[in-house]
């Protein structure tokens, strides 16, 4: 998985790559860790390379979403690809998460 | 054995003297002696009286004795006496140097029996205390001092031993070790009031572990001291290096026994047998990966109820998933048991309330689909979190992915869930895997992937449940064609009969 992390005037963008699954996830809570301290701990991150991700990629994302939200801000996703996205969808993960079709418009949520 | 003196030496070299006496006195001498300190070692011919000649005898640059003769004064003979001297002198250097090698060769013999022993017996532990107590008493005992303490730091503990307890306070043990630690190299002190040897050792290539020597009995180290205790040292690090890899190798044995167990555990809440239910063919079965995943499915037939039945996997591998998988069957199984009224979201709406602290503490979360069957409407009761994929085939018509109605146990607070009804007649099919199936992989990285499975179920719907279970798993295989299966693979095939 390659993970890289931008950060912005109000959030931090980071780009996954690869496969986000139960042997690569703990990078990416590491990061989102890390993220979470500031306040408001506002986090994108871009799924638009990422070609597989498991329950336990899920699972960081999630974890990460709680901590962000914890810390007064919040972790939205954009650039889904077609398996992710029907990922999210069935389980209903498009329901806790905003979720953008690009990362503009993801990084404009934050601005708004 | 002392210092080496001329006196002490001479008895070895008198059969060569003697020779040279005889010469002496062949040659018209009329005694011959060999004197050191004022006292004869050695006199031929007459008794002694008064000493015509006198030689001295240079020895390591001083002198060491003296010959003399008497009834010859003669300048040939003066001459003669100085070499003999000189050749005496030669003999006992050479003599005493032999001695010394000897003696070192006799030493070395020593120090090898002497590790012998300690490997023996330091060889006999395996625990970390034992081995340092046994290499402390031995240390003490080789170097001849009065205590000597051993240390070792490991991720499995630290342990300071000393042997035999000397009365040397903890906080200097403690401050010898942190000053050759930070050193990272021998510490040897020679005052005669307070002496001691230190040696950090490196265990498995980090300075965490050492040994020390204290109070050395006779006032100082030797060479020969520091030597062996430097081989001491040698064989004690590779012992701890042992016993360190003897630990880390039964702390892997304890955990495999430990996620064996596990294993077992899942498997022995896991139904064994197939539920019998009137106007439904049901069959559910859960083929683990190689490492413990958190997949489960259960059955509850209760005289006063629907049928029931639940497929869950909580997100995550290893030991934790395990222990999350065991609690979340039970929690489910036990609000299906005693709830006065369950239905499929309002068990999910309990059991959430029950887990949602849990497992958002732990950073996880898990999916459950349950479902009742009610004989008299013909009708499935449903509520799904974030379970996927669940499969409706109907007897005529396309199969479809039915989507979850809220997210998984975990993810957000409070009861999202809701009951929905699908219609089963005969021949209709549900099939309820765990994503072990749809992110079945192969070698190439490819996934088996939703519309395969859609594909799958449509062109076995006409099979019992149990053919259709045996033919997703058989395709699941085919597919992966011998690729590592990566995650659990759990199905329930709830199918319509007539």
């Amino acid at each position: 998985m390659e993970l890289a992390s931008r950060p912005l005037d109000k959030l931090t963008v980071i780009t996954l790559g690869g496969r986000l699954d139960a042997y690569t996830a703990s990078t990416l809570i590491k990061e989102l860790d890390q993220r979470a301290t500031a306040t408001p701990a506002n986090v994108l991150v871009n799924l638009n390379s990422v070609n597989f991700i498991d329950s336990t990629g899920l699972a960081a994302l999630v974890q990460g979403m709680k901590r962000c939200r914890e810390h007064k801000g919040d972790l939205r996703l954009c650039g889904l690809q077609r398996p992710t996205r029907m990922i999210f969808e069935l389980t209903r993960l498009d329901k806790a998460f905003e979720i953008f079709a690009t990362e503009a418009e993801g990084i404009a949520s934050f601005n708004g | 054995m002392g210092e080496p003196t001329f006196a002490r030496t001479f008895d070895t070299l008198r059969n060569t003297v003697t020779l040279i006496a005889r010469a002496w006195l062949a040659a018209g001498a009329r005694t011959f002696g060999v004197r050191c300190a004022d006292e004869y070692l050695g006199a031929w011919g007459a008794e002694p009286g008064t000493m015509d000649l006198r030689a001295p005898i240079y020895a390591y640059g001083k002198i060491v004795g003296e010959v003399c003769v008497a009834g010859v004064a003669d300048a040939g003979a003066r001459a003669r006496l100085g070499a003999d001297a000189a050749l005496i002198a030669r003999l006992f250097e050479i003599e005493t140097e032999l001695d010394g090698m000897t003696g070192e060769l006799v030493e070395a013999q020593d120090q090898l029996l002497a590790l012998y022993d300690l490997d023996r017996s330091i060889r006999k532990h395996v625990s970390a205390p034992d081995t340092l107590t046994a290499v402390c008493r031995e240390a003490a005992r080789l170097v001849k001092v009065s205590g000597s303490f051993a240390w070792l730091a490991a991720p499995a503990g630290e342990w300071i031993v000393q042997a035999p307890p000397d009365g040397t306070p903890v906080e200097r043990v403690r401050a010898l070790i942190d000053l050759a630690t930070a050193r990272g190299e021998r510490v040897l002190e020679n005052d005669p009031a307070e002496n001691y040897f230190v040696i950090p050792l490196l265990v498995h290539g980090a300075t965490r572990a050492g040994l020390a020597w204290l109070n050395k009995r006779d006032g100082a180290f030797t060479s020969p001291d520091l030597k062996l205790a430097r081989a001491i040292a040698d064989q004690a690090g590779a012992q701890m290096e042992n016993v360190l890899l003897y630990q880390e190798t039964l702390a892997q044995a304890k955990l495999q026994n430990e996620m064996d167990l596990a294993v077992r555990i899942q498997l022995g809440l896991l139904p064994r047998t197939q539920p019998v239910v009137a106007a439904l063919d049901v069959f559910g079965a859960s083929r683990p990966a190689s490492q413990v995943g958190g997949d489960f499915f259960g059955y509850l037939q209760r005289a006063d109820q629907a049928f029931t039945s639940f497929v869950g996997d909580v997100a995550g591998k290893g030991i934790s998933a395990a222990l999350l998988m065991s609690m979340s069957y039970t929690v489910i199984r036990n609000a299906m048991r005693f709830m006065p009224a369950p239905t499929p979201a309002s068990v999910l709406g309990r059991v959430s309330d029950d887990l949602y602290d849990e497992l958002s503490d732990l950073g996880t979360f898990v999916t459950v689909f349950i479902a009742q069957y009610d004989l008299s409407t013909r009708a499935l009761t449903y509520a799904n979190a974030g379970h996927s994929p669940v499969i409706y085939c109907p007897a005529h018509g396309a199969a479809q992915l039915l989507i979850a109605d809220g997210t998984a146990m975990g993810v957000l607070p409070g009861r999202w869930w809701e009951d929905q009804r699908l219609d089963f007649s005969p021949g209709d099919v549900l099939v309820v895997a765990t994503d072990g199936f749809s992110e079945a992989q192969n070698a190439a990285g490819a996934l088996l992937g939703y519309d395969r499975l859609l594909e799958l179920i449509e062109a076995t719907r006409h099979l019992s449940a149990q053919s259709i279970v045996q033919e997703l798993y058989a395709a699941a295989g085919k597919f992966a064609a011998g690729f590592p299966q990566a995650d659990d693979q759990t199905i329930i095939v709830i199918k319509g009969a007539g």
